[in-house]
This record gives structure tokens, C-alpha cells and sequence, in this order.
């Protein structure tokens, strides 16, 4: 048994809760057809409830965390959160689409010691990417965010959702994710039947959920 | 041997678990368990207290061991941590950083 196996197996006699997601807003600067997030305003917890659900956390044993959303740079607090989980000694993941990432925040990322940055690119070619996410020039400014990441030394993965609509992308992803030196995790399974999820399945995948044999 | 002075590292993420201190270094990604005794050490890192101060203050009266012993494990344990850059050393105390915080809020 790993190392991390036998951490998951104590954790779990302990009934230590050792890894936890939290996503500390609904906003999002994209519309990605797929998402199953409505992005209406349901409000969203202040930077002094998420700093208290982080202490508690931290008192429940939690030893890996991962901050998601939405879209977490949408919060103007968010490099603050993350400082804060931090001090806490947080093993700290951020799941991001990347758009609102420059040198500024690639510098703190990685002084503040996060561990990875997840980050969503459905395709190589800006009109499928920037069609699935309804922005405008994602892709470019996702690349470049990846840059400033890696140049800063950080570990980037990059996770590749596949749907119909980006289901001939696979391997001009692959060669991305090659030349930008980062981990690709394709995903043909990550649907949530949250929220929209059931609503908007159909147009963005046509029926078919899973592409069983898919290139990993 | 010649006492030196220990402080933690900021880039590490640590945990209590179960009488263990789980460590994993944000450099490299290494990952380590602390048994009681090195836990108790960690703890105590706190950069202006000396190693033999800790083996002699918490380790020796916790458990039944003899201090000379006690001081070259405690040696061993911080050299083998301060290899990972998880723990830092010198031979005068250390001024631990404060933690960096984001100035865009």
C-alpha cells in the first residue's frame, strides 16, 4: 500500500474528512455550455465566513485543500483566501480557468506555496475553446496564463472536459499541453447533474456522455 | 556535537493526524509522516529555541530515553528534514519570515 493509501485509509478510521473542495463562488467571467452552474447571483460566503470555515477545517484535520468556483479569481479576496489557508498549512489545489491570471498573480501563487493549478482548455483551436466557453480570446489569455505559471515554476495541469462539440481536438490538446510542458487530465465522465447539468447536457453533448475508448 | 537552531519551513503543508504530523514540502511535492517524538520536535521549531533545549525540555521528560542518544537521533532527524528544505537550521536563532499576504485586496 502507497504512502498516500495508507494516509486516506487513517484518515478515514479517524473519521478525518482529509480532503476537501470548496467553491467560494458562483461568479464566472465564461459560459461554458457544459457547466452545470447557472451563474445567477445566489450570493456568496464574505472573506470572514470563508476564514472561519478554513479554521474549522483546519480543526477537523483537513489536510488538502482545493478552492474552485465559479470562477475563483472573480473574488477580489480570493489571493487573500488563499494566504489565509496558507498560514493554516493547507496543501492548496486551485481549480481556475485561468483568464484572470498575469504575472501579479503567478508571483503570489507561487510565493504563497500552492501546490497545483488545475486549469480547463477544451481545445487547441481558439474557435471550439473560445465557442465552448463563450469568451472571446480565452484561449489566448489561458495560454498565457499558463506561461506565467510555469515560468514561475509552478506545477499546472491541464484538464481537457470531452463533448461532442471538441471531440476531434483530442490530440491537437495533447500536443498543447506537450509544447506548454503541463499534465493533461482528459475527463469524458466529470458531468455533475447539478444545477443546470441535466438542462444543458443535450446541446453540448447530443447523447452521447462518454466516448468509451477515448485517447487518454 | 554542537547545538544548532531549527525553525519550520513556510513552504511545507502540515497536518496532526492521528499522533502523526503529516508533511508534504510545496517544492517538490515530497511527503513525510512524523512519528510522536519527531512531531513534538517540529512543533517546538520555533527558531529560537535550541535543538537541545527541545530534546532536553520535551523529549527526555516524555519518554524514557537517554539525553546523549536522544540529542544525535534529534541531530540526525533535523539534517535528514532541512535536506527537503522542510525545516531550516543554523547555529544562531532564527528570525522565522512572516508569512507573505496579498496586498491586492
Amino acid at each position: 500500500m502507497s504512502l498516500m493509501a495508507e494516509i486516506a485509509t487513517k484518515a478515514l478510521d479517524l473519521n478525518i474528512p482529509i480532503d476537501v473542495h470548496i467553491d467560494v463562488t458562483y461568479r464566472c467571467n465564461e459560459r461554458c455550455v457544459h457547466c452545470y452552474l447557472d451563474h445567477d447571483d445566489h450570493g456568496e460566503l464574505n472573506t470572514i465566513e470563508i476564514k472561519d470555515i478554513l479554521d474549522q477545517l483546519a480543526d477537523a484535520g483537513v489536510f488538502f485543500l482545493t478552492f474552485s468556483g465559479g470562477e475563483v479569481f472573480m473574488r477580489r479576496d480570493f489571493l487573500e483566501l488563499v494566504a489565509y489557508a496558507r498560514q493554516l498549512q493547507f496543501n492548496v489545489k486551485v481549480k481556475t480557468n485561468a483568464v484572470m491570471i498575469r504575472e501579479y498573480e503567478a508571483q503570489w501563487l507561487k510565493a504563497l506555496g500552492v501546490e497545483q493549478i488545475q486549469i480547463s482548455v477544451y481545445s487547441h483551436r481558439p474557435e471550439i475553446h473560445d465557442a465552448i466557453t463563450k469568451l472571446p480570446g480565452s484561449l489566448k489569455r489561458t495560454i498565457k496564463a499558463i506561461r506565467f505559471l510555469k515560468l514561475q515554476g509552478l506545477k499546472v495541469t491541464m484538464a481537457n472536459v470531452l463533448m461532442t462539440a471538441n471531440m476531434f481536438d483530442h490530440a491537437g490538446v495533447q500536443a498543447l499541453a506537450k509544447e506548454l510542458d503541463v499534465i493533461l487530465r482528459s475527463r469524458p465522465d466529470n458531468y455533475p447533474e447539478d444545477g443546470r447539468g441535466h438542462v444543458n447536457s443535450e446541446p453540448a453533448y447530443s447523447g452521447q456522455r462518454t466516448s468509451p475508448g477515448f485517447p487518454q | 556535537m554542537a547545538d544548532k537552531y531549527i525553525a519550520r519551513s513556510s513552504e511545507i503543508a502540515a497536518r496532526m493526524m492521528g499522533g502523526e504530523m503529516m508533511i508534504m514540502s510545496a517544492a517538490d511535492s515530497t511527503f513525510f509522516t512524523l512519528n510522536e517524538v519527531a512531531s513534538l520536535i517540529w512543533q517546538a521549531a520555533d527558531g529560537c529555541t535550541s535543538l537541545f533545549e527541545i530534546v532536553d525540555e520535551k523529549i527526555c521528560p516524555e519518554f524514557d530515553v537517554d539525553p546523549d542518544s536522544a540529542r544525535r537521533d534529534a541531530e540526525q532527524f533535523v539534517d535528514e528534514l532541512s535536506k527537503h528544505g522542510i525545516l531550516l537550521i543554523s547555529d544562531k536563532p532564527i528570525a522565522v519570515p512572516s508569512f507573505p499576504t496579498s496586498e491586492a485586496q
